[in-house]
This record gives C-alpha cells, sequence and structure tokens, in this order.
C-alpha cells in the first residue's frame, strides 16, 4: 500500500513545519506569496533577508520508496530599488529511493538577479526579468525568465515563463528545459494570504524537439510579520509523467534584517 | 509536442480557467483597496501641505505597495500609526525620516476619508 507511506512522509515533515511555524510566531515579515513563481517587485534599496527554502519531493507511482528534500540557503540584497541580487551559497540535496539509502550531499551555489522593468502599483502590468547561473565542480546552469503581475486590490496574479539550460556530467552533456507558472494570491489580513499556483515543466531534448512535459497544481499559503515570513505550496502532479514527482511540497522561511 | 494531459486533466484545467476568469470579474467588481490619491477631498482632512501629502501618496506606491495592498487607516488609531506600525514599515522598506512623515501625513488624512 503505497499512500500510508506518503503519509508516514508526510508526518515527518510535521514537526519541522510545527517547528518553523512556532518560531515565525514569536515575531512579526518578508513578503513571499508563491513558492513557486516570482513577482515582479523587488526589495528596497539596502534592504536585506535571508532565506531558507526546503522542497520535498516523493514519487509514489514510480517508486514509493522516492523521498529526495531540496535544501537552499538564500541571502537577498537590495542593490537599488529596481535591481535585487541573491546569492545561493548552500544547494543540499537529501534523497533515498528503493535501490539507495539515503544520502545527503552538496550540490550548487548560484547567482541570482531580478530587475523590475514596470510596477504593478504604478502601471497596468508589472514586469521582471530574472537570470541566474547556478553550478558547482560538475555542472553550470544558465536560467532566464520573464516574470508578469496583476495587483487587483487584495489579489495578486503572477505568471512566469522562462527556461534554463546546463551542462553536466562535468560540462559534457547539455540538457535543456522549458517552464511558465501561474500564480494567484488572495491577501486576508496583513498577516495572511491564500492563493493556488501552477507549474508546467517542459523537457527539452535538443534544440529540433520538445519533450515530456509535467504540470501541477496546488494551494499555497502564506504568513507574514515584522521580521519573519513564511510560505508553503503543495503541488501534485496533473500528468502522468514517469520519473518526475507525483507530489512536492515547497515552504520557504525568510528573515530580514 | 507531447503534451500528455488526459480528459480529466483537461477538465481540471478549464475549470481552473474558468475559475479565474471568475475571480478576476469578481476582483474587478470588488470594492476599490487602493490608495486614495490625493485629491481636493482628501486635502481637506490634511493637516500638512499638499506636496508632503502628495509625496506620501508616491512612496505608499512605490514602496509600501510593493509588499502589501492598502490598507484602510481608519483600522488605526493615529498613535498607532505613528508610534507602532510606521517605524516597522519604514525599517523594513528603508525610508529615511522625511519619508516616514509624509506616508504618515498621508495615511492621517486618508483615514478620515468617508468609506
Amino acid at each position: 500500500m503505497t499512500r500510508p507511506r506518503q503519509f508516514h512522509g508526510f508526518r515527518r515533515m510535521l514537526p519541522c513545519l510545527g517547528v518553523a511555524l512556532a518560531l515565525t510566531s514569536i515575531s512579526e515579515a518578508g513578503s513571499r506569496r508563491f513558492t513557486y513563481s516570482y513577482e515582479t517587485t523587488t526589495m528596497a534599496k539596502g534592504a536585506m533577508e535571508l532565506e531558507s527554502w526546503v522542497t520535498w519531493k516523493t514519487n509514489q507511482a514510480d517508486d514509493p520508496d522516492f523521498e529526495r528534500f531540496d535544501i537552499r540557503h538564500e541571502f537577498e540584497y537590495g542593490v537599488t530599488d529596481r535591481l535585487q541580487l541573491a546569492f545561493y551559497f548552500a544547494d543540499w540535496r537529501y534523497e533515498k529511493n528503493a535501490d539507495e539509502a539515503g544520502d545527503a550531499e552538496f550540490h550548487d551555489v548560484a547567482i541570482e538577479a531580478i530587475y523590475n522593468l514596470t510596477d504593478p502599483n504604478t502601471t497596468p502590468f508589472g514586469s521582471a526579468l530574472y537570470g541566474e547561473i547556478k553550478g558547482s565542480d560538475d555542472f553550470i546552469e544558465l536560467e532566464a525568465k520573464l516574470l508578469l503581475q496583476k495587483n487587483m486590490g487584495r489579489w495578486i496574479f503572477v505568471y512566469n515563463i522562462g527556461g534554463a539550460i546546463e551542462w553536466e556530467d562535468e560540462y559534457t552533456e547539455d540538457v535543456a528545459e522549458l517552464m511558465q507558472s501561474v500564480g494567484a494570491s488572495y491577501q486576508i489580513n496583513p498577516s495572511w494570504s491564500i492563493g493556488a499556483e501552477c507549474l508546467h515543466e517542459i523537457e527539452v531534448p535538443d534544440v529540433d524537439s520538445i519533450g515530456d512535459s509535467a504540470v501541477y497544481l496546488g494551494p499555497n499559503i502564506g504568513w507574514r510579520s515584522e521580521r519573519f515570513s513564511m510560505a508553503l505550496t503543495g503541488l501534485w502532479q496533473l500528468t502522468s509523467l514517469g520519473g518526475e514527482p507525483d507530489f512536492q511540497l515547497r515552504t520557504i522561511f525568510a528573515v530580514d534584517f | 509536442m507531447s503534451v500528455r494531459l488526459d480528459i480529466s486533466v483537461a477538465c481540471i484545467f478549464r475549470r481552473t480557467c474558468a475559475g479565474a476568469v471568475v475571480l478576476l470579474l469578481a476582483g474587478s467588481c470588488a470594492p476599490a483597496w487602493n490608495a486614495p490619491p490625493v485629491s481636493t477631498p482628501l486635502m481637506a482632512f490634511a493637516q500638512a501641505p499638499v506636496s508632503r501629502i502628495e509625496r506620501g501618496y508616491q512612496i505608499h506606491q512605490t514602496q509600501c505597495a510593493k509588499c502589501h495592498p492598502f490598507e484602510d487607516p481608519a483600522n488605526y488609531a493615529p498613535a498607532e500609526l505613528a508610534g507602532e506600525i510606521m517605524p516597522v514599515m519604514a525599517r523594513k522598506s528603508k525610508l529615511d525620516k522625511a519619508d516616514e512623515e509624509a506616508v504618515l501625513a498621508y495615511l492621517l488624512a486618508a483615514r478620515r476619508m468617508p468609506p
């Protein structure tokens, strides 16, 4: 029976989430509402933030024993009111499956930039450009996205579209991926927001063909206070693409200073 | 392009899109939560020069609204706005004292506007 295993895994996550929630309720926040999509607004000039990401992935259909945690520690800095830089100083990965016991390993470091083009609060649509360079001793990845945003009172809608190309196995193999995501979030009060996100990832085996794609959909919730914030999204795969997670949960905890 | 959506998924997507359209329409008709622009009625309640009120409105739109929609200042006491909320928000948005006071002056005028 596979479902109880999934819940066992989820139950193991609950204490961690409880601790994170307890920590966030000690004080008051950042500004993330989404965890798979980016907003077009950037940090104020001189503002700094430390973020910890945890993404949990399972694939009950292919391998009930598969479980992966992607852990990221990120430092963000507002260079100007329109340009924001981020440094992922440690991306870690823990993975186990039917064949291998769990093992944690350092994966990469990265640098990311978001440049705001138009402000969603003063123009009909917000827009921004996103760029990221990620790498380790045997791979390098370049990623670019266009970010769009529409604000309607307490509603925020975002749409991201972009792609990434990666040279792996000591830079000998190249793989690419296209992605788009859409998100909606409603701010209930100054502290809480709820919404949904949809993620569409498309494999690109080579420049002439488009490969399989996976679509994920699920709810999100955001919480913020004076210094701390947390966002959480659970995504279920709507397609039946093997080899990809059938459920993933991402939480981002942030502290600004 | 091999997008492997089965019927039920396509159905979910149609419903999601329909839901998004309904929400957009509802959002369009919902009461505005946007910050009231500087106007003659608002200036009637202002206790600061129009230049400072306009500056406060501009900062609200370009800095405060990055993180949150307009929060009706009528829900907060003037002392709470001045002593608790604005200092915290100014620190987060890296506002200097003059800009913080401009936003506060704008909010104090806006909070007296009839809904």
